[in-house]
């Protein structure tokens, strides 16, 4: 035997075997013990593997017996199927006679499952097939030895005169090897022809199997409590699993286990093992539904309506946790059987009575997730319930007449609409605040959960679903029952979506927004939970829609809102409901904005006034003042919020100068962040409806307000804003940004605004801007925005702003000189002049001058083509496959000549960095970006292929990966690409496999 | 029953017995109120003790006829602000990839749970927008804040 050199020696006796198994199990030095486990191993996997694994067994050392049976199953998974059919067999005969002997011997369970396992193993792996591995088993522990196979009775009941011979545990034991064959055989592929054979043998081994199955659940073991019952439960478990996905047309075979459902069932009404019991047929009930007869059903009905239903009951009153398995039991049962519970409803076993009992579970007292534990599982039955109602339903033609079943599914589903709100009641705060983490998080899913359920079932009750929620809020409201009121209220919520889209339903909410419901709740007076509150708000979140449009119903909600924004805990939900109230109800609330105003300002001296609701309320201001007419009336409130913001400015100054700058900053991007929202809100929503038969002709942009002098010095005063913060913090990329957000906020105006700046005060800022400048990224992208704003057919051109965005842009590329030194900017540079490509193509080929500024960019997009940054090389690709095809619509010679210059310029050059780039310098991720500007070439130059063969057999190509990649390779992949003429999908795959053939992930080309 | 619609119909029953907390996973409603398997409304929770923790995401699931053998379309809904999510909201992650991690027999609770770990654990090889990889990449402390003030808006309830 060879040594693995480690230090544990290797061993030359049995009994130095022996002493390394007992040390594997003593207590000692980790590293020595991996030594030993590595030394055993070897042992394991060495012919003498066979002979030692016996020896083994018949030590006194219980772990080296198991260290035996063990080996013999890994030689058998090793080595099995090369075994000649001798040994083979006499393997076979020494397993059966150590089960045999151990059993006799008074063996523990740990060796003798072992040994069964590896039983199992010989079964799956043996070179000859072991055809009847039970029987031969039983005879032989009748025997008390290992009988030959060939000696085994032929007749077909043979089993049935041994079992009663058998001891209790050779019962087990045969229990235990035939469960194992089961779930063995259940991992074996039944498609490939060597394993036809073994499901053959299982089909035949079935009715000894169901035999010793049955033999045993009826044998009397008090003495044992129901062992061997158990175990002959979880036999007939594995046997089922093991038929499920096998025995789809052998229905005599399934037959065999299915009569023994009969055998099996009582055990659930005894006290052991029911919970056994309860698990078995629950997992079939839940994962093999047609294994069951109608015959079955009707007796799992009975036994659930006399036995599992009153225990159930019992345990849910005294919220033990026992009744889970009940629980389960019942619920499993009901989706098995969903057809009847739905249909047949005076069915009183099997329908109503689960109806019944899952309907109670909800009933019972406990709060979800804390001492209610299997409300959570019931909604799984609900759901499937729900669904099947709703599936027939509308699966229904129009013309078919309602089933009978309708009517009484109504009840049970207004009945489980009233019982599932009741069950989403918070606890009074003296059970909430004994609750941990995780009682909390379950007690959130289970609302999650339901609220799901709500919905389906709102699908089949519809209004009057909602009019039950209805009435319970105003009942609970009359009532002052704030923790009722705020389920009733999270449930109404959970059905906004739906009831929205249904006029019927919506005409309901008037009783609940004409009620003293919002004034009550604004009352911060009374002791109503925060909770409540906060779901409240929600309902005005979500019901914003319908408050849009009854008008009549803002005040008292804003209101109650604005009081909302000085309470911790509601101020951030608040904010945002007012936001989105503002925003929607705009035109009905012009003349509350002094109200608001004033309410803001004592909103902002509280405790709870922090930027971001700061921001939110500001801009849902600015959304009143945008619907305020004419334009001239909207300077006096305008000019308010920009007095709040210049105030956080002034504080930001003053904060500087006490050297507080990260305050400062914080009241800087604050400041600046109000302008946004202000921006936001004063943008013309969407739906304002055009009016087509207007009298006055519009007026033209220079006439507007916004271009005289009032309006103009609004704008001043914005960009002033702007400018002082700018200055303030300088190096600060959050200004940076908002002020972008500034500019940008007018850009998709079609009419003039307070924040539609004229396109050269953008283009300043641009010019103000340095690669110094933090976050350059963010005016490039919003340059971009700009430049594809002003591209648009209905806008004017703007060329000498996008020729002043060009020159300055073409410094930031001159500064860095090569992409890497800033890969983000570098891209964003490159987008930029992507975007002046199509109606600006004449700026970006400088046709108003020598052209001599065009160089810089094409180089900077062939290093960012060729370079190893990812963003960039989109870009240049991009821009290159831009460049190379015709401009579009171009019409001006000088355009069409520049642009052909260019290419024949550059496109060696070009077609150098995209060969270098395809032959493997690229990430597999980018051949499809680099594929656009090799397609463009191919469909539009004709040089390409001289191009691109020069580029493969230049001296600046990087050496290909794969050496084995020759001149013929490259040949043809230049004549497959440019043979496809820019064909989209094949060229990708072309091009994929070409560059997999340079890494060498594929053999050859 | 179609191979996708009996795979979808398992996928809602095992969601609906075993889900991770916080998450939420529902097939959308046809306009005649019952449900279209094919597009479900999810959301995705930040994780616990990351800069997305207490924000929860809108996302759209869009299942293809051929699913599973093509991956879904994950989207979120407004897109959002992150280094792996393309600007129309697409989540660029290997294995809702046909070419590369895909497999039939991934599990839209592992998609969700994947999206999840995503949004923490960014993947600089495969940038899907300039905005967040650029923030991400030269200023992790503004990403970090922009990413605060995301999840400010996308509270969890």
């Amino acid at each position: 035997m060879a040594s693995n050199g480690s230090a544990v020696p290797a061993p030359t006796s049995v009994q130095e075997v022996e002493q390394l198994v007992k040390s594997l199990y003593a207590p000692g030095n980790p590293a020595t013990i991996a030594q030993v486990d590595d030394q055993l191993k070897l042992l394991q996997h060495s012919p003498e593997g066979w002979q030692l694994a016996d020896a083994l067994l018949g030590s006194n050392d219980v772990n080296v017996r198991f260290f035996g049976a063990l080996t013999f199953q890994v030689k058998l998974n090793n080595d099995g199927a090369k075994l000649d059919a001798e040994t083979a067999r006499t393997v076979g005969m020494r397993l059966v006679y150590w089960t045999v002997q151990r059993d006799r011997a008074g063996e523990g369970m740990l060796v003798r499952k072992k040994l069964c396992a590896s039983l199992a193993t010989y079964f799956l792996r043996s070179s000859v097939k072991w055809t009847r591995p039970l029987l031969h088993l039983a005879v032989s522990f009748q025997q008390g030895d290992a009988v030959p196979e060939e000696q085994l009775p032929a007749s077909h009941d043979a089993i049935d005169h041994i079992l009663p011979a058998l001891t209790d545990s050779q019962l087990a034991t045969l229990l235990w090897l035939s469960g194992s064959l089961a779930t063995e055989a259940a991992k074996t592929d039944s498609t490939t022809p060597e394993n036809v054979e073994l499901h053959t043998l299982m089909e035949q081994m079935v009715e000894t199997a169901s035999k010793t199955i049955r033999h045993s659940s009826k044998r009397p073991d008090e003495a044992q409590g129901g062992r061997l019952r158990a175990e002959s439960l979880a036999c007939f478990l594995n046997w089922v699993n093991y038929a499920q996905p096998m025995w789809h047309a052998q229905q005599e075979s399934l037959d065999h286990l299915r009569n023994l459902v009969e055998d099996l069932a009582p055990m659930l009404t005894e006290d052991s093992p029911t919970n056994e019991a309860m698990d078995v047929f629950r997992d079939i009930l839940e994962s093999f539904t047609t294994f069951f007869k109608p015959q079955h059903m009707q007796m799992l009905a009975n036994i659930i309506n006399q036995f599992a239903a009153p225990k159930m009951l019992q345990l849910l009153q005294d919220k033990e946790p026992e009744v889970i398995p009940f629980a389960q039991l019942i619920i499993a049962y009901g989706i098995a059987n969903i057809q009847q519970v739905v249909e047949e409803p005076e069915n009183e076993y099997g329908s109503r009575n689960i109806v019944r009992l899952l309907l109670a579970i909800f009933e019972a007292p406990g709060y979800p997730g804390d001492d209610d534990e299997v409300s959570i599982h019931n909604i799984e039955f609900w759901n499937t319930y729900i669904e099947y109602v709703n599936d027939a339903m509308y699966s229904r033609t129009t013309d078919q007449p309602s089933p009978a079943w309708l009517e009484h599914d109504k009840a049970v589903c207004m009945q489980l609409s009233r019982l599932l709100q009741n069950k989403l009641v918070t606890p009074p705060p003296d059970v909430a605040q004994d609750w941990t983490d995780a009682e909390a998080d379950a007690f959130k899913e289970f609302r999650v959960d339901a609220s799901d359920l709500m919905l389906s079932i709102y699908v089949r009750l519809g209004t009057e679903m909602l009019q039950q929620f209805i009435t319970l809020a105003l009942n609970s409201l009359a009532a002052k029952d704030w923790q009722n009121l705020e389920a009733t209220l999270f449930s109404i919520n959970t059905l906004s979506d739906n009831v929205l889209e249904d006029a019927a339903a919506e005409q309901l909410l008037i009783q609940i927004f004409s009620s003293s419901l919002f004034r009550d709740i604004a009352d911060f007076n009374q002791p109503i939970p925060t909770q409540t509150r906060r779901t409240a708000i929600d309902t005005l979140g979500t019901y914003g829609q319908y408050i849009e449009r009854h008008a009549e119903f803002l005040p008292d909600t804003l209101r109650f809102l604005f009081a909302s924004l000085e309470t911790f805990g509601l101020f951030m939900s608040a904010a945002k409901s007012i936001e989105a109230l503002c925003s929607t109800c705009r035109n009905s609330l012009t003349g509350e904005l002094d109200g608001f105003l004033a309410q803001y300002n004592r909103f902002a001296q509280g405790e709870t006034s922090e930027p971001y609701t700061n921001e939110k309320v500001i801009g849902a201001i600015a959304c009143i003042v945008q619907a305020v007419t004419p334009e001239n009336a909207k300077v006096p409130p305008l000019a308010a919020l920009l007095d709040i913001v210049d105030g956080n400015v002034a504080r930001a100054e003053q904060l500087i100068k006490r050297g507080q700058m990260e305050d400062a900053e914080a009241y800087g991007v604050s400041a600046i962040e109000c302008l946004v929202r202000i921006g936001k809100g004063m943008q013309v929503p969407d739906d304002v409806p055009i009016d087509l038969y207007e009298d006055e002709a519009p007026k033209k942009n220079e006439q507007s307000f916004w271009r005289q002098q009032e309006g103009q010095a609004i704008q001043h005063r914005i960009l002033g804003i702007c400018q002082r913060v700018l200055l303030l913090l300088p190096g600060s990329g959050e200004v940076v940004d908002g002020v972008c957000n500034v500019l940008k906020a007018g850009f998709t105006e079609t009419e003039p605004g307070p924040f539609v700046f004229p396109p050269g005060m953008t283009v300043s800022f641009h010019e103000q801007c340095s690669i110094a400048t933090p976050h350059l990224e963010s005016v490039l992208s919003m340059i971009c925005t700009l430049l594809v704003q002003y591209s648009r057919r209905d806008q004017p051109r703007i060329d000498a702003e996008v020729a002043r965005i060009y020159k300055h842009t073409v410094t930031f590329i001159q500064a860095l000189g090569e992409p890497s030194q800033d890969p983000g900017i570098a891209q964003s540079c490159v987008d930029v002049f992507n975007r002046m490509s199509t109606r600006y193509i004449n700026v970006l080929l400088d046709t108003a001058s020598t052209g001599a500024s065009v160089q810089p960019i094409l180089d900077f997009a062939l290093k960012a083509l060729d370079g190893p940054d990812l963003m960039p090389k989109r870009s240049a690709a991009d821009f290159w496959a831009r460049m190379v095809r015709p401009p579009e619509n171009a019409t001006d010679e000088t355009v069409l000549s520049r642009a052909d210059q260019v290419i024949a310029a550059y496109g060696p050059a070009l077609s150098q960095a995209l060969i270098n780039q395809i032959t493997g310098r690229a990430q597999r991720s980018e051949l499809d970006q680099l594929c656009e500007p090799l397609k463009a070439l191919t469909t539009n130059r004709a040089q390409t292929k001289q191009w691109l063969e020069a580029a493969l057999f230049s001296e600046a190509l990087p050496p290909i990966a794969n050496g084995s990649v020759g001149e013929g390779d490259k040949r043809r992949f230049v004549q497959q690409v440019v043979g496809l003429r820019g064909e989209s999908r094949r060229t990708r795959d072309v091009v994929k496999n070409f560059y997999a053939a340079c890494r060498g992930t594929v053999v050859s080309f | 029953m179609s191979l996708t619609t009996a795979r979808l119909q398992e996928e809602r029953k095992q969601w609906r017995r075993d889900h991770p907390f916080g998450f939420v996973a529902r097939p959308m409603k046809t306009p005649q109120g019952a449900l279209d398997l094919k597009k479900w409304d999810c959301a995705i929770p930040g994780k616990d003790r990351t800069i997305w923790e207490g924000g929860l995401f809108k996302l759209e699931v869009l299942f293809p006829d051929e699913y599973p053998t093509k991956p879904p379309k994950c989207k979120f809904v407004p897109p959002l602000f992150h280094p792996n999510v393309y600007p129309s909201g697409t989540v660029c992650l290997s294995i809702l990839n046909e070419e590369e991690g895909w497999k039939p027999a991934i599990t839209i609770k592992e998609i969700l749970l994947g999206i999840q770990m995503l949004l923490d654990e960014v993947n600089m090889d495969s940038p899907a927008q300039a905005d967040a990889y650029n923030l991400f990449k030269k200023d992790k402390n503004g990403y970090e804040k922009k990413v605060r003030q995301i999840v400010k808006d996308n509270a969890a309830p």
